[in-house]
């Protein structure tokens, strides 16, 4: 019987960026859900049905890094991948001092962003 | 009075007068350039003439009196005949006292118009010596001949004769310059005013020679044209050394747009990699979904059709790229500023987030047409947008605001196109106001100092005007107003 597949949320301004990151997750196994807005996205979070961010850092009104603030603030466990083009908004150790399962540059090979999101999942039910 | 007694002379006597005359009357004869000079300046060939004319009858008259007066000598030597035309002798003896008295009138009066024309000619020499020295060249030209009077300076810029007609001037100026110089001259004739203008020689010479010239047409009483006139200066120096200032400033606004392209590298790449991003992300979707069972076939054309408008989105980056940084001769085509403002607004987008800063541009709905550079307009755009987004992060703002209005203000010739660029910065200092446009000038701890400078040169070459002052949140507001193009040319 295969595993229901893991629900996937991508938080990016970009529309084409957040439309083919969440064709490419499909078309790879995965649920996965876009979302426009900090705002939105961290609503969604009550609910706590993410197995897996990706995260973009640079956002009109709240950096990723503000995020991850929020979420850990928050004391919400879930696997948060970076995907960025912008280095200076954060680099990679303070992303994953901060807690980030993984931090990748775009544009992005689907073999990576695939094994980070399997890694980080895995990683965050071996703890829990 | 006196054909009345040259009838009554005899034939012998009149070639005696005659002779006379040819005695006392001296060749007045004038220099021919002289002649030719003077007599579009003033009408001198008509004075000139009438001289000659009153000269003769003068010394002719002269002659007779001398003849009849000798005559009526030799005629009382004899008694008999002074006895019987007594009278008559004294008739004539007495009027030709009052015509010599009355010639002598004459020859003061000529000699007075003599002294006025030697002056006339002596000021005129002296002007044109003058202008000469000047290297300014005087020019008239007479509506009633369609010829022109110079000054030999003025002819050797032009490289034409002396007495030349309207169509040989016309041939030495540049045929690129040629309607310019017929506007300008027509205009001055329709409307009784002056005219200055500024044209090339077409003398094929290397290089180009640049002649200015100023004048103004003058009517009669009745309105109609009688001459137009001016002077003329070779400003070929003038030119070439503004020809290398404004190469020289073209240059530097070239490097700094560089400059700014450069200060934007890390956002432009961040906005030339989201499009990439998307394109081998749709890539690799596209490799998975064909390999599974069913393919989902609409969802591949829509990964397709995203590739396609993703390699557009990038491809317009990089052609925005290329024509910021290329160095282009300037034109002056009819840019849209609403469409202009909302372009470097998106090309800026990712350096405005990234300092947490909205943008919001407010216009109106219909086109605001000026005329002009639109790379060198996007310069001063992204210049104003760029100065407003520092200054609300040097306040360190979250969230700040930067205001991009638009509008088109006045009615006809004086239909503006005015642009507020506002921030909620810490505003401008007095002290800093005065010196805001000055090249080098900057309060900031990196950077030449030369982006409002580049500004205010830009808005300059359009013919517009910019300013700063400080707006209702405390912040600055720059102004810029540029002439609106005319609605026909949109």
């Amino acid at each position: 019987m295969p595993l229901p597949p893991k629900h996937i949320a991508i938080l990016d301004d970009d529309k084409s960026v957040r439309t083919a990151l969440s064709r490419l997750l499909n078309a790879s196994g995965m649920n996965a859900v876009c979302f426009a807005t900090c705002t939105s996205f961290l609503n969604s979070l009550e609910q706590n049905m993410w197995d897996c961010v990706v995260l973009d850092l640079q956002m009109p009104q709240m950096t990723g890094m503000e995020v991850l603030e929020y979420i850990t603030q928050a004391r919400i466990s879930v696997p948060i991948v970076i995907v960025t083009a912008h280095d200076e908004l954060g680099s990679p150790e303070a992303c994953l001092a901060a807690g980030v399962s993984a931090y990748l540059r775009k544009p992005i090979r689907a073999d990576s962003l695939i094994d980070a999101i399997s890694t980080a999942i895995q990683s965050s039910e071996a703890v829990s | 009075m006196f054909g009345g007694v040259a009838r009554n002379i005899p034939d012998p006597l009149l070639r005696f007068a005659r002779a006379i005359a040819e005695l006392i009357s001296p060749a007045r004869t004038f220099p021919e350039t002289a002649q030719a000079d003077s007599a579009d300046a003033g009408g001198m060939v008509g004075a000139g003439a009438r001289w000659r004319v009153s000269n003769r009858t003068i010394a002719m008259v002269l002659g007779l009196s001398f003849a009849i007066v000798a005559l009526s000598l030799l005629d009382s030597s004899q008694p008999v005949i002074h006895m019987l035309h007594q009278h008559r002798v004294s008739t004539i003896v007495g009027v030709t006292v009052i015509e010599l008295a009355l010639i002598a009138a004459i020859f003061f009066r000529d000699g007075d118009r003599q002294k006025a024309e030697r002056l006339l000619q002596e000021n005129e020499a002296r002007m044109a010596l003058a202008a000469d020295a000047a290297n300014v060249g005087l020019w008239r030209w007479n509506a009633a001949t369609g010829r022109f009077w110079m000054t030999d300076h003025c002819r050797k810029l032009f490289g034409v004769d002396a007495g030349c007609d309207t169509a040989v001037i016309l041939a030495a100026v540049h045929p690129d310059d040629l309607e310019r110089v017929r506007e300008a001259v027509h205009d001055a004739r329709r409307n009784g005013g002056g005219f200055d203008v500024r044209f090339r020689l077409a003398c094929g010479s290397d290089p180009v020679r640049w002649l200015r010239s100023r004048g103004r047409a003058e009517n009669g009483a009745d309105g109609t044209l009688l001459h137009v006139a001016g002077s003329v200066v070779d400003i070929s120096e003038f030119m070439t050394m503004q020809a290398e200032i404004d190469r020289q400033r073209q240059s530097l606004i070239h490097l700094t747009r560089v400059g700014t392209v450069g200060e934007l590298s890390g956002a432009l790449a961040h906005e030339l990699n989201q499009p990439l991003t998307a394109i081998l992300s749709n890539a690799q979707a596209i490799q998975r979904m064909i390999g599974q069972e069913p393919i989902n076939l609409e969802e591949l054309r829509n990964a397709i059709s995203d590739i396609v408008d993703d390699d557009s989105r990038a491809g317009d980056i990089i052609r925005h790229l290329r024509t910021l940084l290329k160095r282009a001769p300037i034109r002056r085509d009819p840019v849209d500023m609403r469409l202009l403002a909302d372009r470097t607004v998106h090309f800026v987008r990712h350096e405005l987030v990234a300092r947490r800063i909205a943008p919001v541009v407010t216009a109106s709905d219909e086109p605001m047409m000026v005329m002009g550079d639109g790379v060198q307009l996007q310069q001063l755009l992204l210049n104003l947008i760029l100065n407003a987004a520092e200054a609300i992060s040097e306040a360190k703002q979250k969230n700040g605001i930067l205001l991009i209005n638009g509008e088109v203000i006045g009615g006809g010739a004086d239909r503006r196109y005015h642009l507020v660029v506002s921030d909620t910065g810490k505003g401008i200092g007095p002290e800093v106001m005065e010196r805001l446009f000055e090249p080098f000038f900057s309060t900031k701890n990196h950077g030449l100092g030369l982006g409002l400078s580049i500004s205010r040169a830009i808005v300059d070459g359009h013919g517009g005007k910019i300013y700063a002052d400080r707006n209702e949140w405390g912040g600055a507001s720059f102004h810029v107003f540029l002439p609106a193009a005319a609605r026909g040319r949109t």
